[in-house]
């Protein structure tokens, strides 16, 4: 799975042709960014999953001619993501009369723009944990990410504890390549990394 | 969108140290463009922001959520979350259309499920087109005319210009007011200049009866339907809009009127200058400050604070909504598009609607972004759309 170009034309292509496999692709790469995109605006991690779920889905069922390339598919998901909100944003306001936390005022074309940004910026910094080597990510992110032990993990994967070390080893010195004066966030990010 | 990537590129390399002087520049040059994306790139530079931010990013568990995904991509039926099960209880549930720009990628297409419900039916919006009623009953179509001088008498001119406006310019003799009607008709919309330089613009189903020349104390119009007024100064000569029981006096300032006979109400909203309202249940006429709407209903005059765009982005092709009921939105579409709608789901009337769309898309296109926004499903059959 980790040999398909997002950018290709075959990729487009297995989209339009519903390919479920091609689906997950294309979930795996927006899920974060979108996620976080909304969660920005309406405050709130569960509903903002839940309003990329009904997005996602309903990309799923409908027509996927008119998207000549990975942009614009990019670009309708977020203009859905946005709206979206928006919808949530004014339902809320609709059944409480007290809530007024956001500047509705703020959220014009500008400020959506820069959450896009910003989710972006920090999808970028993910982007590097994506490009290790299918052994390590998967090793950085159970240890990392799901908080794992390693004895744990060496014992799922079937591997010694060592290999999980030199491992974890090889990611860090790679990301810290990868990312530069960024590394220390990730630091920061995974304790004990 | 070219510009949209380039900038996280650039604070992300940025925040690696990795940027290039002319990168710098550019990245300079937009942090100073506003308040937003100077906070942007200065939040993301700092350590606990940032730090919130990534682990914001990363308690997003989109293996989890897949799961779901999948489950429900399986299913032909839409399943619906909880919790907007739990928001049915709630009688009104709002729905934002579409943003406008974004409706590139509705081209109609020839196949697929839920297109080709609406797509069979292309029908059009409106465009420039009206009729001249004279007095004298006789009746000048003005579509497609263009830079045209109209004789009317011995001496009176009226002339079109190159983009099919209608304009009045009579000599200053000019004797007896002769009325004339302009009369709009659906998926119509156009512009008039009166003798006195007031400019109108007309929306569609709508009739306008003026005086060809203005005589006497007043400045009188008739009004039936919507019209925004951009009224020429005259503090001599009061112009006055009279519709259905409301009386808009002003001396100069632009406004729009909606008297729709199929709208309980008539809205007028004041964008500048000030006008007065009366009618005759009023013991005292109303008077409007910018930014404030009056709207007359049920023989009553309530004014409130509006956002003006939205009751005058019609004359910049736009159609602009806030918490405005289906059938109102539905009214609104059915005048500009010539079509007519049936809702056959009375629950569907509970919804609210606010956004903005272009108006000169085809009316497939309008329909199919809002399929996609909200959870409305249009059917056309026999050129009536059918909300279920």
């Amino acid at each position: 799975m980790q040999a398909i170009d997002i950018q290709s034309e075959e990729f487009l292509e297995s989209l339009r042709l519903g390919k479920q496999e091609a689906f997950q692709v294309l979930f795996e790469a927006f899920h974060k960014p979108l996620c976080f995109f909304a969660a920005r605006v309406v405050r709130d991690g569960e509903e903002a999953e839940d309003i990329v779920q009904e997005v996602f889905l309903s990309f799923w069922k409908m027509e996927r001619d008119g998207f000549p390339n990975i942009k614009t598919i990019k670009t309708f998901f977020y203009n859905s993501v946005q709206n979206r909100c928006l919808n949530y944003l004014r339902d809320l306001e609709i059944r409480d009369r007290n809530y007024r936390n956001l500047n509705r005022e703020e959220l014009d074309e500008d400020y959506f723009l820069c959450q896009q940004i910003r989710a972006e910026v920090i999808a970028e910094l993910f982007e590097a944990i994506d490009e290790l080597p299918e052994k390590s990510k998967e090793i950085f992110k159970k240890s990392y990410i799901d908080g794992q032990e390693d004895k744990k993990i060496a014992e799922e994967l079937g591997i010694s504890l060592n290999t999980i070390k030199t491992q974890k080893q090889r990611a860090k010195s790679y990301l810290r390549v990868r990312l530069g004066d960024l590394f220390v966030y990730v630091g920061m990010f995974f304790p004990g990394f | 969108m070219k510009q949209r990537k380039e900038i996280h590129d650039l604070i992300a390399a940025s925040l690696r140290d990795e940027l290039s002087g002319e990168e710098l520049d550019v990245l300079r040059e937009w942090m100073a463009e506003n308040e937003h994306h100077r906070r942007l790139v200065e939040d993301l530079r700092d350590e606990k922001m940032l730090r919130d931010d990534v682990r914001l990013f990363a308690s997003f568990d989109t293996g989890k959520c897949w799961e779901r995904l999948a489950a429900e991509m399986g299913q032909r039926e839409v399943k619906k979350r909880s919790l907007l099960r739990k928001w049915i209880a709630y009688a009104a549930a709002a729905v934002v259309l579409l943003v406008a720009g974004a409706i590139w990628y509705l081209q109609p297409k020839e196949e697929g499920v839920k297109i080709a419900e609406v797509a069979p039916v292309t029908i059009n919006p409106g465009e420039t087109q009206a009729v001249l009623v004279l007095e004298d009953g006789n009746v000048l179509p003005l579509k497609g005319m263009k830079d045209t001088t109209i004789l009317i008498g011995e001496r009176e001119r009226l002339t079109i210009d190159e983009s099919g406006n209608l304009k009045y310019q009579l000599t200053g003799n000019s004797q007896m007011p002769s009325f004339h009607t302009l009369r709009v008709p659906r998926g119509g919309e156009y512009k008039i200049v009166l003798d006195d330089g007031t400019e109108v613009w007309m929306n569609s189903a709508s009739e306008l009866r003026y005086p060809a020349h203005f005589t006497g104390d007043m400045r009188k119009v008739e009004l039936v339907g919507e019209a925004y007024f951009h009224v020429a100064h005259d503090r001599e000569h009061p112009f006055v809009v009279v519709t259905r029981g409301v009386d808009v006096r002003v001396l100069g300032t632009s406004f729009n009127v909606s008297a729709y006979p199929d709208e309980s109400a008539v809205t007028t909203t004041l964008v500048e200058g000030s006008v007065e309202l009366d009618a005759e249940e009023l013991g005292q006429a109303v008077r409007l400050s910018p930014g404030e709407q009056g709207v007359w209903e049920n023989r009553r005059m309530d004014v409130r604070q509006v956002n003006t765009k939205l009751y005058t982005s019609w004359i910049k092709d736009r159609f602009s909504f806030e918490s405005e009921g289906l059938e109102t939105v539905l009214r609104r579409l059915a005048r500009w598009y010539n079509v007519d709608f049936r809702i056959e789901n009375p629950e569907m009337k509970e919804k609210f609607f606010s956004g903005t769309i272009p108006k000169y898309e085809d009316v497939s296109k309008v329909l199919k972004v809002m399929e996609m926004t909200t959870n409305i499903s249009f059917e056309v059959k026999d050129s009536v759309v059918i909300i279920q």
